[in-house]
């Protein structure tokens, strides 16, 4: 009992520069505990990651549970994750968890899946795609949207055209402005979503990214004819304990770091409006 | 269970008894106030009541404002070690509480003992008693009857000691104290509960102040997230927490690593208040609560909305430190008033 702060020493086995190296770069690290996934996770979950000496962050598993490991990818921002990147295969980490709700994948089959995504927040969506293309029989379809400023911060590039290749998803990616090259659409994923007017029909649509992108995506959302109830989203808020206890991540009387971060948009407009986006 | 008339020099004799125990006292209010261990044949508090209430609250006895929650060694060969302190626990009896202080615990334990449990908090508390006051004397920022407390409520006391001339009444509340009931039982006369009532009467005295129904406040409370009322609550803030850090059932906390070399250091939780921007500023600048009103607001509608919501109960005893200590007197009690709570 006495150890819901205590971490597991797990070790990284490997790692992958997602973007251009930078202020900005995103990484993706592997960590396995003894071979295998340091515990057992649901879609969509998060886990406490440890950087000793400069503390810990909550991150989201980047993919449906394999058994075999756990990927996180970091986006570089403060003291724990610019320590988490500086991590290199081999090393070891601290994780506890899994903490949080989950993206309700069982709920959502045989319906179209429509993913949303824009820069790092592709990376909770990871676990929702990942999880239907292993389970394609099982959902009516797979779109992905997702964009980035450029092409170079694109994450999960080359998976998404090895995705594209299998034709088991349509994947449409898109950057903010044009480079000589690239052969996907230009401009905001919003405008991206517009163009090609997924049905809202038997589907549900999860979106996750800056606050700018989903209060967009929301709008159009609501245009193309999805209720509030085929609409998710995953919250980022600032957590300590991720057990409900140290009382900052709440929305109303919702702990996120319990009840959330995975929320219908028919659940967020029952809580109070604070640092949500417009709906 | 029939309350037990017992001398005060009787409990003292049975605390100074005590070996495996210390015993705790409220030490007087006033700034340098707090809750202090009665010494080898030291004398037991007659009464109790605003005037006894210390500033410092009783939560921190066993939920310290700073705690090392794991120590980290980071060795040459890239293992990392990880052990967890010892919890310290010295079996602790509070005595003299006043009910608003022993209904601190009640919430307490609701917002730190449930589903996966504060693990620190709640072992110390399975060996931790309070034994409660009747209050005698409410003071001007006191408020316990608005938010269904009152100076004869037992909430959260394990026994409850009545103050009657050289003696006490002490009724048996929760029953977790067996070891030190039956030592009162045996050193105690039975009495019954015609004789206990007028005693009990005696200390179930109005409050005057701040009249207001915080059941009824919930309800009003909830429809006024954008009443431009917050920004008037909050304007002279300074965000300086002290209402978060001497209320008695205010718990958030921090959780940081504290280097000791480049490869050694502790994990600490350290107490926190929602006053603070950074409480729930994000390392992407988002910050859901960035202005001061945002902040004050929190505090009020977790106190008697959200943790209304969570636990069947208000987050406030009604004890007034949060108002007696505020410097730039910020009111909670005229501030749900205005939102809804009037009588």
């Amino acid at each position: 009992m006495t150890d819901a702060y205590l971490p597991i020493i797990a070790e990284i086995t490997d790692t992958r520069l997602e973007t251009t190296p930078g202020d900005r770069m995103v990484k993706t690290i592997r960590v396995q505990k003894d071979g295998k996934a340091p515990f057992a996770h649901k879609p969509g979950q998060c886990a406490m990651l440890s950087f000793f000496g400069k503390g810990e962050s909550m991150i989201s598993i980047a993919g449906p549970p394999n058994g075999q490991y756990m990927e996180f990818s970091i986006l570089l921002q403060g003291n724990v994750t610019s320590g988490i990147q500086s991590l290199e295969k081999g090393e070891k980490i601290g994780i506890r968890g899994p903490y949080g709700n989950n993206f309700p994948v069982d709920d959502w089959k045989g319906k179209h899946i429509v993913i949303v995504g824009g820069g790092i927040g592709i990376a909770p969506l990871r676990s929702i795609y990942g999880h239907v293309l292993r389970h394609r029989e099982d959902y009516a379809g797979l779109t992905i949207f997702y964009g980035a400023r450029d092409s170079a911060s694109l994450v999960y590039r080359q998976e998404f055209m090895d995705i594209l290749k299998d034709g088991k998803a349509d994947v449409r990616l898109s950057i903010d402005r044009a480079e000589p090259g690239w052969k996907g659409f230009v401009g905001f994923v919003v405008a991206n979503l517009a163009e090609a007017k997924p049905s809202s029909v038997n589907a549900v649509a999860i979106t996750c990214g800056p606050p700018i992108h989903i209060n967009l995506t929301l709008q159009k959302l609501k245009l193309l004819g999805f209720t509030d109830d085929q609409v998710f989203t995953t919250l980022e808020r600032k957590m300590k304990c991720g057990f409900g206890k140290c009382g900052r991540c709440n929305l109303g009387h919702i702990y996120t770091c319990t009840k959330g971060p995975v929320f219908s948009l028919t659940e967020l407009k029952k809580l109070p409006p604070e640092g949500l986006p417009d709906m | 269970m029939s309350p037990i008339r017992i001398s005060v020099e009787g409990l003292e004799r049975i605390f100074g008894g005590l070996k495996d125990h210390r015993v705790l006292l409220p030490s007087g209010s006033g700034k340098k106030g707090e809750y202090i261990e009665l010494t080898v044949a030291g004398r037991l508090p007659r009464e109790c009541g605003d005037h006894t209430k210390p500033s410092a609250p009783p939560k921190n006895i066993i939920f310290p404002a700073n705690e090392t929650l794991l120590s980290y060694k980071l060795n040459i060969d890239g293992s990392i070690e990880v052990a967890q302190p010892e919890i310290g626990i010295t079996k602790t009896i509070l005595f003299g509480t006043p009910p608003c202080d022993s209904a601190s615990f009640r919430v307490l334990d609701a917002a730190l003992t449930k589903d996966i449990p504060e693990p620190f908090y709640t072992k110390r508390r399975e060996n931790f008693g309070v034994i409660g006051m009747a209050c005698s004397r409410a003071g001007k920022s006191c408020f316990c009857r608005s938010v269904g407390l009152s100076p004869v409520s037992e909430a959260g006391a394990d026994l409850m000691a009545y103050p009657d001339g050289d003696d006490f009444i002490i009724k048996n509340v929760s029953g977790r104290l067996d070891m030190l009931w039956t030592l009162i039982e045996k050193s105690g006369e039975m009495v019954s509960e015609e004789a206990f009532e007028p005693v009990r009467a005696r200390f179930d005295i109005p409050v005057e102040n701040y009249k207001f129904s915080a059941e009824r406040l919930v309800d009003a409370i909830e429809k006024r997230f954008t009443d431009p009322y917050w920004t008037e609550f909050s304007s002279r803030c300074v965000s300086c927490g002290i209402c978060t850090y001497l209320c008695p059932t205010c718990h958030c906390f921090d959780i940081l690593d504290v280097e000791t070399d480049e490869r050694s250091g502790t994990r600490v939780r350290t107490q926190d208040t929602c006053q603070f921007p950074e409480f729930t500023g994000e390392t992407s600048a988002h910050n859901p609560r960035k202005e001061r009103y945002t902040r004050q607001r929190q505090r009020v509608l977790h106190k008697f909305l959200y943790f209304f919501r969570n636990h069947g109960m208000m987050m406030c005893t009604g004890c007034g430190r949060c108002i007696r200590y505020c410097p730039v007197d910020i009111n909670i009690a005229e501030g749900v008033m205005k939102l809804g709570g009037t009588q």
